[in-house]
């Protein structure tokens, strides 16, 4: 397997796009919920934890590009070889895939789990997967322009419901929000440790930087979304925690839906509707990158074809989203997922850093 | 390659779409029954009475609404026994207004309302009402003056609370106050009047500790509850002030009227409030609210062009304020409930203080509420 990697010219798509990709692959399925996770921690504060959270994904990001200027151009598999060998590297890259599935699994189970509960509940859940995974078989059928093309349309097509959050802001107790930090320190932390599911989406850098034109304006984009990303949290966190109780937001499941329920125009009675059917453009980013990455990497590692790896990962995906079938099961799998992205968005990046960094080093010296 | 993806997946495409609706259950509003307001009164010690009205889409029925009463164990059960006698399945997407019975609401309702909570097809604005008598009574009752009960009874509410006349009794004000620490709900109480019982009326507000009705105090009352609880931006009142206020600047002819108070009606009245946490061992918190608003309306004739009488007329209607509104809190604080929210101003002032209901209540009791008000008059109409 080569190191560096080369993709041809048409396959390559401006750095500002990039801005799309990572708002496009950390917005999904977590902001619809994420509230009352960060609360069972940092109560009334939770919105410091998200500020918090925010702040450590730009420290990721500049380790994960760092570690990428190191090569000029490569992706994570090319210095998983480079810095493990052939077969410690394909150890580790598998390990790696594994993750972006299990990120499309979340995605794609929690969103027809969400489906069910509000729109149809008696409609069977394999449908949905059926109709989802097929989407996503055809967009990343068409490569990685056509994924980041959508992405540049979801954000255009779901940002604008943040304007929504004023109908909820008319129910707004600024009381709710004080004492301010009343929360320790630990318990932000934690918080903001329990943000990793919401937040996490930007490790997609590693894979996607190849592709872009040009390489040295790839920080400012990544930056610029992740603060885009944070904002939006944030914003959303505040209005939560004015407008419910403490006790009400410990027990709502998808808060952020939750909180539509209070729109009524005189000709739509209840927005949910519109808000999740229109969720899916803000989902299908996520499902599409992480499964394009991981398409990418049977290629890299192993010379499969993308196209059978991404028939392969369909029906495994379709396979245990049925398995999962209950609110217990996703929610350990939930649990299990932002536990495990944790260690791999933010403590891996550190590790990986040092030791690429070490090994250019120990073979400058030599 | 890429245009066989393409045909086939519209094909797929169109027949899962096709599929999926055919799944989904379908919702057909000539077959449905739209509940708009829903009573529940107790039977007897376990079995709930529920009173459903429906909307009728049948041009050809003579009555533009169905009321089907059953009984259950169960909201959620009253709902299916109501089927049984209805040609039309019951669904509470355009619930509107949900009305208790006194006698069920002094037990606890929170296990009803949560199931509105619950369903995702119950908005957040439906309205929770309480009823002096049974909720089934004031239901079924046929009023000659107006045909729809149920949309009626929304408009009723929701036309008090955009004149700033109630408070907000929105299903998510009540859980957001059930489950607040330092704060009780409030809701309408409705009561049938006049001849036959043929007129429908707010007569006061029903008072909450958590989930359990406590008492009721009149719309009077309600007001300072409203002043203190929320701002006003366009509320009105009629208030009295002592006649010796006004005596020397009134004609010789109005002063012999004997004691009575001088009746004064304010518009337009906007407010805003400031709490303070004095002292939070033994709670003592001071509030002061300012409120601006236009004088409409005097039951006397007074010469409103001197600003000192302008000011004086301030001072009183400050001062009537203040002595009503402690009177209230006084009467708030005697029935152990908290609808204002100084439990809250207590939680967002003390840090760390664990702050629970049991503990806030036995707080509550003795704490020292403070109010005072300053009045301003804006304007005095267009002629002085």
């Amino acid at each position: 397997m080569e190191i560096t990697v080369k993709p041809k010219a048409n396959l390559l798509f401006s750095s500002y796009l990039l801005l799309f990709v990572i708002v496009g692959n950390q917005v999904g399925i977590g902001v619809m919920g994420f509230q009352r996770i960060i609360f069972r921690e940092a109560g009334h504060d939770s919105w410091i934890s998200v500020i918090i959270a925010g702040i450590s994904t730009h420290l990721v990001a500049w380790v994960m590009l760092k570690t990428l200027d190191l090569y000029g151009s490569t992706d994570l598999y090319g210095i998983h070889e480079d810095v493990y060998g052939k077969w410690l590297g394909r150890i580790f890259s598998s390990l790696y895939i594994a993750f972006l599935l299990m990120g499309a699994l979340i995605v794609l189970r929690n969103y027809i789990e969400v489906v069910q509960t509000w729109m149809f509940p008696d409609a069977p859940a394999w449908l949905f997967a059926v109709l989802l995974l097929f989407l996503m078989v055809y967009g990343v059928s068409g490569g990685i322009r056509v994924i980041v093309g959508f992405c540049f349309l979801s954000l255009f097509f779901t940002i604008w419901m943040l304007l929504l959050l004023i109908y909820p802001y008319q129910y707004a107790e600024w009381i709710y929000l004080s004492p301010v930090m009343e929360a320790s320190m630990i318990q932000l932390l934690k918080g903001a440790k329990e943000m990793t599911l919401t937040i996490v989406g930007f490790e997609i850098l590693y894979f996607i930087f190849p592709f872009l034109k040009e390489k040295e304006k790839a920080g400012r984009y990544t930056h610029l979304g992740l603060l885009l990303t944070t904002c939006c949290y944030l914003l959303i966190m505040i209005v939560s925690t004015i407008y419910y109780s403490e006790d009400q937001i410990l027990q709502a499941i998808w808060t952020t839906f939750m909180m539509f329920n209070v729109i009524q125009l005189p000709f739509l009675e209840r927005f949910e509707f519109v808000g999740i059917s229109l969720w899916i453009l803000a989902i299908m980013p996520n499902l599409l990158l992480y499964t394009w990455a991981a398409t990418r990497g049977m290629k890299r590692i192993f010379q499969w074809k993308q196209k059978h790896a991404l028939y392969l990962f369909t029906i495994v995906l379709f396979g245990v989203s049925i398995f999962l079938n209950t609110r217990l099961k996703i929610n350990a799998l939930n649990d299990f997922s932002g536990k495990f992205s944790f260690y791999i968005v933010y403590v891996y990046p550190f590790i990986l850093f040092i030791i690429a960094w070490f090994r250019k080093w120990l073979k400058r010296k030599i | 390659m890429k245009r066989r993806i393409g045909a086939a997946g519209l094909s797929l495409f169109i027949s899962a779409t096709l599929v999926i609706t055919g799944c989904a259950q379908q919702k057909i509003l000539d077959k449905m029954g739209l509940s708009v307001v829903i009573g529940y009164d107790r039977v007897d010690k376990d079995r709930l009475l529920g009173t459903n009205v429906l909307h009728q889409f049948d041009p050809m029925a003579s009555e533009s609404v169905q009321i089907v009463a059953s009984t259950a164990y169960t909201s959620k059960g009253t709902r299916d026994k109501s089927n049984l006698e209805m040609a039309k399945k019951a669904v509470s997407g355009q619930l509107r207004v949900t009305l208790y019975s006194e006698q069920l609401a002094k037990e606890g309702i929170i296990n009803l309302v949560d199931t509105l909570a619950r369903d995702p097809t119950i908005g957040a604005r439906v309205f929770l009402a309480i009823s002096k008598g049974r909720a089934h009574d004031i239901l079924k009752h046929r009023y000659p003056e107006f045909g729809n009960i149920g949309t009626y009874m929304y408009q009723t509410i929701s036309q008090n609370i955009e004149g700033e006349s109630m408070i907000s009794p929105t299903l998510h004000d009540f859980m957001h106050d059930y489950s607040s620490v330092g704060r009780d709900t409030i809701l309408p109480y409705l009561e049938q009047r006049g001849k036959e019982g043929n007129e429908l009326v707010i007569s006061g507000a029903a008072l909450f500790q958590q989930d359990r009705m406590v008492g009721v105090i009149p719309t009077k009352e309600v007001f300072y509850v409203k002043l203190l609880r929320d701002r006003f931006q366009a509320g009105s009142i009629e208030i009295s002030i002592p006649r010796e206020v006004l005596g020397k600047y009134m004609k010789v002819s109005q002063k012999k009227r004997g004691n009575d108070p001088i009746f004064l009606v304010l518009d337009t009245l906007s407010s805003s409030s400031t709490f303070k946490l004095v002292d939070k061992n033994r709670p003592q918190i001071n509030t002061e609210i300012k409120i601006t608003g236009r004088l409409q309306e005097v039951s006397e004739v007074v010469d409103l062009s001197k600003p000192e009488i302008i000011h004086k007329i301030e001072k009183a209607i400050s001062q009537a304020m203040m002595n009503e509104g402690n009177k209230v809190i006084a009467k708030l604080q005697k029935l152990e409930t908290d609808p204002i929210g100084f439990g809250e101003i207590y939680r967002s002032s003390v840090r760390h203080s664990n702050l629970t209901r049991d503990k806030w209540y036995e707080m509550y009791r003795d704490a020292k509420l403070n109010l005072k008000v300053e009045m301003t008059l804006v304007r005095t109409g267009v002629i002085e």
